[in-house]
């Protein structure tokens, strides 16, 4: 999903590649580009994880993606924006989601994504599920909307 | 024929569940449901449901909504969908 060449919104099944992101938000006019880039972990209190399940409300979250994007921009002075999220299952140690941004300083792009995935964790209808050798279990992020 | 609806579950909710989307039809006569009646329809379809609810929200064609919202009302052909609490990132 995009929007004006400017916004990059996918999730995806596919690997994803920190250089083809960064390629997305790419402009001649920007100064910075500024990328997150999460990992999956391989243990969780003790618990090996064998591997990690994302399942998302695909058309929700990449509006909800595309809505915070929208309101980054009333923030900060950014030049384009990409979040890549995977879906299906990632094994461990690979990249589950990517945030990149770019501006004409690096400040802007700077605060952009670091408000970018924090909002992503709260808000964006994507959830983890870690399966151990004996079981599995849906994680909450801790940043989790409240229920009012 | 009866007015529907569909509501989609996710994560731990389809796992309560066993499905992942259903059709629902409005109670006779009614033409919407407040998310209060909405809650204890599913909890009554769904007795694994109701521990999950407690801590989900309600998405109503794609957008949150406040769960205890009274003004809210699902009509026929919404979209609603149950969010367990996510884990994106």
């Amino acid at each position: 999903m995009t929007n004006l060449n400017k916004d990059f919104v996918k999730l995806t099944s596919e690997n994803l590649i920190l250089q083809d992101i960064i390629n997305l938000v790419k402009d001649d006019g920007a100064g910075a580009i500024t990328t997150f880039n999460g990992t999956t972990r391989n243990i969780f209190k003790d618990k090996i994880v064998v591997r990690l399940e994302y399942e998302s409300y695909i058309p929700m979250a990449e509006k909800v993606l595309l809505n915070l994007i929208c309101e980054a921009r009333t923030k900060w002075d950014i030049t384009k924006v990409a979040i890549y999220h995977r879906t299906g299952i990632v094994p461990v140690g690979e990249t589950s989601v990517i945030v990149a941004v770019s501006s004409i300083h690096r400040k802007e792009s700077l605060h952009a994504v670091e408000w970018l995935i924090d909002e992503l964790k709260e808000k964006a209808p994507i959830w983890k599920k870690e399966v151990y050798s004996d079981g599995s279990v849906w994680k909450e992020n801790a940043e989790n909307r409240q229920k009012c | 024929m009866s007015k529907e609806f569909t509501v989609l579950y996710f994560a731990s909710a389809r796992d309560a569940t066993n499905v992942q989307s259903e059709k629902i039809s409005l109670p006779p006569q009614s033409t919407s449901i407040s998310l209060e009646n909405l809650t204890i329809l599913l909890k009554r379809r769904h007795e694994k449901l109701a521990p999950i609810l407690e801590n989900s929200l309600y998405a109503i064609n794609m957008e949150y909504v406040e769960n205890d919202d009274q003004t809210i009302l699902v009509k026929e052909g919404d979209e609603v969908a149950v969010i367990p609490p996510v884990s994106g990132g």
